[in-house]
């Protein structure tokens, strides 16, 4: 279902492209896109924790 | 945007062409296994003392502190490093920690504790930030090692199974009696309680009428003219004082206190027989007898010393006067039971009478880290509050105190 939906819309060009870079963009992705999101999104938990400490909950009981 | 938030659907939603499933699944896994690995890495290796110590601050001021300390070195050969007692140990909040440590960047940076004299002055509150710490999670990290329920409380020595059997069973915070057991205690002598501040200006705002009693928040110098250039003498914190008048800056008030009829009478006294210090005053202005006017003359059974009841008029700043003592007692409360709960459980306060909390309070005050002030007030709550005024506390007597303190 997905195929054919992209099988729709793609041939406009961008198809070709997506082709050729896959690889790279596979391998961007999952070495380091994600990785660096994952980092991110850790943080920012923190943050969140150490915020809500301050304001509402007091340090960690 | 447009086009990255394209490019970025088209990266998720568009099925690939050249590469199979399984490619991407394992090259996925792999890439999963190798980040959370990375990611753990980088939480170990900020969690080591090594990394701690990378910054001088920790390295010269902490370091040998804790090395002087039965935590970095003892005969059993296991040590504590300060991720050990400083970083708590479950995801969420060593997560939060580490970013809290954000502001010790910020701190590290600014230079706000680049040298011993700084930090030295720092201390304080970053001792409390981290007391609270503790006492908020029950010393948890502590507890990894140290735990309740794996003491032996039979191997202890008798005096320290009295106090850990009780705080075990009250599951104390081990903080709240072990301040000060890696690292040194805060510099409190010689400081000023910021607590005081506050009272200090509820006594600016305080409307004053002449004839009503007051009492001292701050210990104040006594003059005899209202333009302040004769000292006669000082009056103590938390005294009870009638303002007759406010002229300027000065407030003229009335003492009627007690004095022992022996030597020249310049410390006067709140109470009959009570060694409780009101005011303090100067030779010539004490044995001045058109200044103080003796009222009463009785003797004390206990002593043998003639008491009097004398009554005095003097000028001093205005602006440092309560209608209420309460606020004063609430920090000296405050104080006393902070300060001598770090090392043994305080004593009720109409467990001992007036005239002997002087001798015990002297002998202890210098363990703890009160300064002058705060001491002096501590002191006065202790004495005000002791049986001789205790209602609940059965037979208030000094007689009958004396003998409970003493088993």
């Amino acid at each position: 279902m997905n195929n054919q939906a992209s099988g729709r819309t793609a041939p406009s060009g961008a198809e070709p492209s997506g082709r050729k870079n896959e690889w790279p963009r596979f391998l961007l992705l999952a070495f380091v896109g994600l990785p660096i999101t994952m980092t991110l999104a850790i943080a920012a938990y923190g943050f969140v924790v150490w915020f809500l400490q301050i304001l509402f909950f007091g340090p960690p009981s | 945007m447009k086009n990255l938030l394209r490019s970025l659907r088209d990266l998720f939603l568009k099925p690939s062409v050249r590469i199979g499933l399984g490619v991407l699944v394992t090259g996925g896994f792999i890439a999963g296994v190798l980040a959370w690995q990375g990611f753990n890495t980088a939480m170990e290796a900020t969690n080591k003392e090594e990394f701690c110590l990378s910054c001088h601050t920790m390295h010269d001021n902490l370091l040998p502190e804790l090395q002087k300390t039965v935590h970095w070195n003892n005969r059993t050969g296991v040590r504590a490093r300060c991720p050990d007692c400083h970083v708590p140990h479950d995801f969420t909040d060593k997560v939060a920690r580490k970013m809290q440590a954000s502001r010790e960047v910020l701190g590290q940076l600014l230079g706000t504790i680049d040298t011993r004299e700084k930090f030295k002055e720092h201390r304080i509150v970053l001792a409390q930030r981290e007391w609270k710490r503790f006492s908020a999670n029950g010393s948890k990290e502590c507890r990894a090692c140290h735990d309740y329920k794996d003491m032996d409380f039979d191997k202890m020595r008798p005096a320290s199974q009295v106090a850990m059997r009780k705080a075990a069973e009250r599951n104390q915070s081990c903080v709240d009696c072990h301040k000060g057991v890696a690292h040194q205690l805060p510099e409190m002598k010689g400081a000023r309680n910021p607590a005081f501040d506050t009272l200090v200006s509820s006594a600016a705002g305080q409307s004053v009428d002449a004839g009503k009693d007051y009492f001292l928040v701050v210990p104040q110098e006594l003059y005899a003219d209202e333009g302040m250039t004769k000292r006669i003498g000082a009056i103590e914190v938390a005294t009870q004082v009638k303002v007759l008048e406010t002229k300027g800056d000065a407030q003229r008030v009335e003492l009627a206190l007690w004095r022992k009829n022996k030597g020249y009478g310049r410390v006067w006294y709140s109470h009959f027989g009570l060694n409780i210090t009101s005011a303090v005053l100067d030779k010539e202005v004490a044995l001045d007898a058109s200044f103080v006017k003796v009222l009463d003359t009785k003797e004390d059974p206990m002593t043998g010393l003639e008491w009097q009841q004398v009554t005095a008029t003097a000028w001093m700043r205005k602006g440092s006067v309560l209608d209420s003592v309460e606020p004063v007692w609430s920090i000296a409360r405050a104080s006393y039971s902070s300060s001598c709960s770090v090392c043994h459980r305080q004593p009720e306060e109409a467990h001992f009478d007036a005239n002997t909390w002087p001798g015990l309070f002297g002998g202890m005050v210098s363990f703890t880290s009160m300064d002058d002030d705060t001491a002096r007030v501590v002191l006065k709550y202790l004495q005000t509050h002791s049986s001789d005024f205790s209602t609940s506390h059965g037979a208030g007597s000094p007689d009958s105190a004396l003998q409970t303190a003493r088993p």
